[in-house]
């Protein structure tokens, strides 16, 4: 019985455990694997982050501005992708890049393809 | 008629009354989809149909149609919860094919999250069984405690599940030793609660009542239907590959069999507190002694083409031993790979041990086996024709004899 009044005192002056998600959320990791970033002017297209892939989730495809940036590009499905990170590992020029950013839900599907050369709106 | 008179039955029609419960595969007692066919006379089960194939993603096919490294990424996707070991595995069977040893750090760090891995995987299954008790207060404890640990594996890996951890000839990310005291103040926190779980089961009257000789199994019962991993070190039957193949560095680090003699339900949650703390004496040796050097293999570097050969290699998964198979006949691809889980050992032929218990009994007997169905998905061939159900061999899938 001692030991249930002790409990209870204990956590009477104790923070919450849980956050106020919508406000705050918990911390990651700096080593954690979450939403790509993906910088167009150090990319040079040789197309290794397609070819590691394991799910396939990346498809090389055309800038938006074609007469800036005439080459292929990634464009990242983060609907397929499974954060392996290998595409981060194997780009030569650091071009893409996993943040820490995990908040991807989305009730638009048309928000998780990244496409190149564009602000990702999430 | 007339009212009131009474016919002495002179004859007695007898009908054997079975009845059939269906547990899964959508329960709210069990977390993962499988059906158990209880057959109960009153409230004593007389026969139990497991049936399964409702997560079958065809993971080994896939395997084959991929490269060597991208099936590492495949693998560990097997199992949520014991992804690390399959990847370990896996990694360990090309590392063989290709006659390449990982330095000894990288030994370590892999051991250390295989061990992160097992202390989560048993505290889970522990905070299921007291959810099922109806304990939920203490389910909720030990998912809070449980969250240091994912916080730890984390720290080391990346992610708190999917780790991804493991590359061929070493690990993807080294350990700093900033991180090291961080993990060593998780690992302070975590003890005193594993004992205090710990002591909680061996004395609370309403869990003994409720574990104490339910789903008892004897030394013969493992042996002939081939249970393996706590399961089989909870009814007195010394099995582990940790122990029998001392692979990676299990020769160095302080680690003991644990092997009790209950055979039933509470000495297998029991064992596996045991288990946890030895993880965590383990995981805290290594945190000690990591040797030095460079972890990380250069993965641009690592050869693409595989030699023609066969592996077979075992590991200590939370619920067992876990094997693969893996056949190359050359090029980047991989012939053959067959993974072995244990769940599929332990679920499937672990039928008759619910005989003669009470149907409250079934989701405790169930659990107590540790069931991670995304493991055990195989393959099966269901005639909807003739309905029936059979196992075939592989070769004659291939050539077209279903």
């Amino acid at each position: 019985m001692n030991m249930v009044f002790e409990t209870i005192l204990k956590y009477l002056f104790k923070k919450p455990l849980t956050v106020r998600f919508p406000y705050e959320s918990l911390e990651t990791a700096p080593r954690y694997r979450g939403k790509h970033e993906f910088n167009i002017d150090k990319c040079i297209s040789c197309g290794i982050c397609w070819r590691v892939c394991p799910n396939q989730a990346i498809r090389m495809v055309p800038a938006e501005d074609k007469k800036k940036y005439p080459k292929l590009y990634p464009e990242v499905d983060l609907g397929k992708c499974c954060f392996c990170g290998l595409c981060q590992e194997f780009c030569p020029t650091g071009a893409i890049k996993l943040t820490t950013n995990y908040f991807m839900s989305t009730p638009n599907p048309d928000v998780l393809i990244l496409k190149p050369g564009k602000k990702s709106k999430g | 008629m007339a009212d009131g008179d009474t016919v002495e039955a002179t004859k007695a029609l007898e009908i054997p009354m079975l009845l059939e419960v269906p547990v899964g595969p959508q329960h709210p007692a069990l977390h993962e989809p499988i059906l158990l066919k209880v057959y109960a006379s009153g409230e004593e089960v007389v026969r139990v149909e497991i049936n399964t194939g409702y997560n079958h993603r065809g993971i080994e096919k896939l395997a084959e149609k991929n490269t060597f490294y991208k099936d590492i990424f495949i693998v560990g996707r097997v199992c949520g919860i014991c992804n690390t070991v399959h990847a370990n595995c896996y990694v360990r069977a090309l590392e063989h094919l290709l006659g390449k040893e990982p330095p000894a750090r990288a030994k370590y760090l892999r051991v250390l999250a295989m061990e992160l891995e097992r202390l989560h995987s048993h505290m889970l299954i522990e905070a299921v069984m007291a959810e099922i008790l109806g304990f939920d207060t203490l389910f909720m404890h030990i998912m809070k405690d449980r969250e240091l640990i994912m916080k730890a594996k984390e720290i080391l890996t990346g992610a708190r599940v999917l780790a991804d951890y493991q590359m061929v000839g070493g690990v993807r990310r080294d350990l700093s030793s900033e991180k090291i005291e961080r993990l060593n103040k998780i690992l302070d926190l975590v003890e005193p609660r594993l004992k205090y779980y710990m002591k909680l089961f061996e004395e609370d009257v309403t869990i003994r009542k409720r574990l104490e000789g339910v789903g008892s199994l004897t030394p013969y019962d493992i042996t002939s239907h081939g249970l393996l991993g706590p399961i089989a070190r909870a009814s007195g039957v010394s099995t582990d590959v940790r122990l029998h193949d001392m692979y990676e560095v299990y020769s160095e680090v302080p680690y003991r069999i644990v092997v009790m003699d209950g055979k039933d339900t509470l000495a297998r949650m029991m064992l596996r507190w045991e288990e946890a703390i030895v993880s965590l004496e383990i995981s805290r040796y290594i945190l000690k002694n990591l040797p030095e050097g460079n972890a990380v293999p250069d993965e641009k570097r690592l050869p693409r083409v595989f030699p023609e050969g066969e592996v077979y290699t075992a590991v200590e998964a939370p619920r067992g031993e876990l094997t693969y198979y893996v056949m190359s006949k050359g090029g980047t691809m991989p012939y053959r790979v067959k993974i072995r889980t244990p769940s599929f050992n332990n679920i499937i032929n672990s039928g008759f041990s619910y005989i003669g218990h009470t149907i409250a009994d079934v989701p405790v007997i169930l659990v107590s086996y540790d069931p991670c169905i995304s493991c055990m998905e195989r393959i099966t061939v269901v005639d909807f024709r003739r309905k029936e159900r059979k196992k075939l061999l592989l070769k004659d899938v291939v050539r077209g004899r279903v």
